[in-house]
């Protein structure tokens, strides 16, 4: 394990105040400096991220990810899990597996020295614990274990019970001591797995012992989380006991550019990866009244004239969908789109 | 009528109609998932509102010296389930956080250093030091005391399942519902009996949106109804109190309706806790009288105009349907009195729905367990039937229970929920109040609706909750019937409105005394 390089800044005693909260706790696109950086194992590094003044950051739940720009293009970004258990941190820790294939994590590998800007985004919640759990059954393949440390630490925080899986190749399981730390205390115990029938056995056994009311969580990569849900459904698990995520978290994807004509005008619009159809049509003077910017409250609804929709909304009918004369233009989008404004 | 009515004093008119935040953008009134982002100021005929999150205003003292009664005459009011203690503190810090963003020279909250906070509120003169998660150290439960800095009513909902349950609180302004009763229900659940809402897919609309609310992305809507007097608290529980004033608000003089009818608004905003991952509801409430409404004169009009249009069903649940007419007619003074259609009314949802024929049994469980509760030959036969198509899938054991009323025999089920593994499967059958309570009990061991399968055999008793003497009771009855609490002996009515969770259908006082 090489030395962790530390840069200094961090305020002692933050005072919340003046400014509105939430702009505060920023969640948006936003600067962050690399703070430490430690290699776990031969092809794992730890990094964690800090505000440029240190300052106090967004808390997150357990499970949570955060969202890099890889390179200066800004159109590259993946999404990380955080290793913490989220309570009011003053860094962002994400593990990340050098994959070797040109992709953010060789970047991140190759790129990023203590004290380097990196581009930020969130942390948002996709793999949350369910609130009223009577126990936890933690499942992690390999890397997978960074959602699933996330999840452990805050049941400790806690003072929950859990049950934990690590399946892993020896010599290549990051945090495994930080995880076995863990199962020091009462009610936590560590199950570890070198093989893939080891881990099948270690599994089967696992699902059909715990206590009324659990819950499962795993993380890891896609054989071992079919594995996980048929074993899991083989012990009579209904699936909404049965969490998990997948390495690339589904991200509401930001789309491909395209143009909008406005009837009335003539006026050609573009609209952006990643920039709603609303934002653009306010931006040019053409009016559109707006509530909820998330496709449920239907407010921003359109006539469309011609075009393909993609719909991306929760109000629109099958039948309506399939008529195509109208969209909610702050999620769907399109291609060759001529709106009746 | 000996109820005390109050009416504030004129002088501090100005500032309320001003901040009052008016809620009808247009002349016609419907459900809608009226939802916008928190933080921008609306303006209004009047003024504006919704800067802030949390709004302190003058009625401060007051409104915080009301609540601190309420509570003390009713402890239901205030309610966190184990599960929710950690999104407690999440949402004491979170609000403490707003009024320091908000009122920065009246409020302040500093980190110590690890979990030790101090907060102060130079409003109250009130210091805190305290460590996060440490009941101890703040000395009180923290919605418990969040609830004692804010006029603010807060809820709590927790997400599982694509689920949202309203799981703590801290509620004494509810305008005509029942918190104690309401804790543990879901939304969907809980919004049953809401006319309209369900066939328009307003609600469900609603639930997937709040489902999907992230951190710092606050939300508020506003929802409205009529009061008379100003009267902040107008709970199920306090019927007695404030429902005779429906009767009473018809015989009085025009003038003295003016003053005694509210235009009640309340200002939620929904923030998705950043730690817990909870939602919290904060529920602002506001009353302007006709008398005050009346001059702003958009308002005037459009409220008349809204109170006219606005259909019988809406009225009814509202509660307002007895006076609206009037109300309208008092705003627009010499237009022709508002009759209103007569739509028939719907059939009450929010009842159970009961198999005619006993479920089959979910084959995809481990493991069962078939509870038979009571002598009905039905009851046994569908028990039966059960445990032959279990046997086949998995270990199956039977229960067989006299009544859930005895000691011995409740002891009996709960123990057998203790001993279940999870991917088992629970099968109950029984009268209503059996098999009711008997789904309470093993949601209460941790069950979700997926392990779970009920048949009912006879529909004449039921679990009931009073929302006066505050338990369940079993009763024989049906829901719209009325009947004698056996716990407080008043004469109830029976809701049709459920709470699976608790395992109860509500009552309330009868609004009228068989003579």
């Amino acid at each position: 394990m090489t030395a962790a390089v530390r840069v200094p800044g961090h305020a002692a005693a933050p005072v919340i105040g003046g400014a509105h909260q939430h702009p505060g706790y920023a969640t948006g696109r936003r600067e962050m400096r690399v703070v430490e950086i430690t290699e776990l194992t031969a092809g794992i590094k730890h990094f964690r991220f800090a505000a440029p003044d240190g300052s106090m950051l967004t808390p997150y739940a357990p499970g949570s990810h955060i969202i890099i720009t890889i390179g200066d293009g800004g159109d590259r970004r993946n999404a990380y899990s955080l290793v913490d258990d989220g309570m009011y941190p003053t860094t962002y820790a994400i593990s990340v597996l050098r994959r070797g294939e040109g992709g953010g994590s060789d970047w991140l590998h190759e790129h990023l020295v203590p004290g380097m800007a990196v581009e930020i985004e969130g942390p948002r919640s996709m793999f949350a614990p369910v609130g009223d759990q009577r126990h936890a059954l933690l499942v992690a393949g390999g890397v997978g274990v960074t959602p699933v440390l996330s999840h452990a630490r805050a049941l400790l925080r806690d003072g929950n019970t859990a049950e934990i899986v690590y399946s892993y190749r020896p010599g290549h399981a990051a945090h495994l001591e930080d995880l076995r730390a863990i199962a020091d205390r009462p009610g936590i115990a560590l199950f570890e797995a070198h093989t893939v029938d080891d881990t099948v056995a270690v599994l089967r056994e696992r699902l059909s012992q715990q206590r009324f009311g659990t819950h499962a969580y795993a993380c890891g990569p896609g054989p071992l989380l079919e594995t996980y849900t048929d074993l899991a459904a083989e012990a009579g698990w209904p699936s909404a006991r049965v969490h998990l995520e997948r390495f690339a978290a589904p991200e509401q994807d930001a789309g491909e550019p395209f143009t909008v004509r406005v009837a009335s005008t003539g006026a050609e619009i573009d609209v952006p990866p990643g920039v709603s159809l609303l934002q653009r049509l306010l931006e040019n003077g053409v009016p559109v009244s707006n509530m909820c910017r998330q496709g449920v409250c239907g407010e921003c609804r359109i006539p469309v004239s011609s075009g393909d929709i993609t719909h991306r909304d929760l109000v629109l009918s099958e039948d309506e969908r399939a008529a195509g004369n109208t969209m909610l233009c702050c999620v769907s989008r399109g291609t060759d789109i001529e709106v009746d404004l | 009528m000996t109820t005390a009515l109050s009416v504030p004093p004129i002088h501090a008119l100005k500032g309320r109609i001003a901040a009052f935040p008016y809620p009808f953008p247009e002349d016609t009134y419907r459900y809608s998932t009226n939802v916008e982002p928190a933080n921008t100021p609306n303006t209004t005929a009047a003024g504006g509102w919704g800067a802030t999150i949390i709004d302190i205003d003058e009625d401060y003292h007051a409104e915080l010296a009301e609540r601190a009664t309420v509570l003390a005459a009713d402890p239901t009011r205030h309610a966190v389930l184990p599960h929710m203690r950690p999104a407690a503190w999440d949402a004491m810090l979170t609000v403490m956080g707003e009024l320091a963003g908000a009122y920065p020279d009246r409020m302040s909250l500093r980190n110590l250093g690890g979990d030790v906070w101090r907060w102060h509120n130079a409003i109250l003169d009130d210091t805190r030091e305290f460590r996060y998660g440490d009941e101890a150290s703040l000395g009180q439960e923290p919605l418990a005391y969040i609830t004692t800095q804010v006029q603010e009513d807060i809820a709590l909902l927790d997400q599982r399942n694509e689920q949202l349950y309203v799981d703590a609180g801290v509620v004494t302004f509810a305008a005509d519902w029942s918190f104690g009763f309401d804790v543990g229900m879901s939304f969907l659940e809980i919004h049953g009996p809401v006319p309209r809402v369900r066939r328009d897919g307003v609600i469900t609309r609603a639930h997937d949106f709040l489902k999907r609310l992230q951190p710092h992305q606050p939300y508020r809507r506003t929802n409205w109804t009529l009061t008379i007097g100003h009267r902040l608290d107008v709970s199920t529980e306090r019927y007695p109190d404030w429902g005779p004033d429906r009767e009473m608000i018809q015989s009085v003089a025009d003038d003295e309706f003016g003053r005694l009818v509210n235009l009640r608004v309340e200002v939620q905003h929904l923030i998705r806790l950043p730690d817990s991952g909870a939602l919290m509801f904060l529920i602002r409430t506001y009353m302007l009288s006709l008398e005050e409404l009346a001059t702003v004169e958009d308002w005037r009009v459009r409220t008349a105009q809204v109170l006219a249009a606005l259909p019988d069903d809406m009225a009814e649940y509202k509660g307002i349907i007895k006076y609206r007419d009037r109300a309208a007619r008092w705003l627009t003074e010499a237009a022709p009195a508002a009759t209103g259609g007569h739509s028939p009314r719907e059939p009450v949802p929010g009842l159970p729905e009961w198999p005619t024929v006993p479920p089959a049994v979910d084959v995809t469980g481990a493991s069962f367990l078939i509870v038979s509760i009571g002598q009905d030959p039905q009851t046994s036969h569908a028990a039966r039937g059960w445990v032959r198509a279990a046997e086949s899938a998995g270990p199956t054991r039977m229960l067989v229970l006299d009544s859930l009323a005895a000691d011995a025999d409740a002891t009996a089920l709960r123990q057998a929920y203790g001993e279940l593994r999870t991917g088992s499967r629970i099968l109950v059958t029984g009268s209503q109040y059996a098999v009711m309570m008997a789904l309470a009990w093993a949601y209460d061991a941790g069950a979700i609706s997926a392990e779970l399968t009920a048949f009912v055999t006879d529909l004449g008793d039921l679990p009931m909750y009073c929302a006066h003497c505050r338990d369940i009771h079993r009763v024989v009855g049906a829901p719209g019937g009325v009947v004698t609490c056996p716990g407080c002996s008043r004469r109830v009515q029976i809701h049709g409105h459920h709470a699976p969770r608790l395992g109860g259908f509500l009552a309330s006082a009868a609004a009228e005394e068989p003579s």
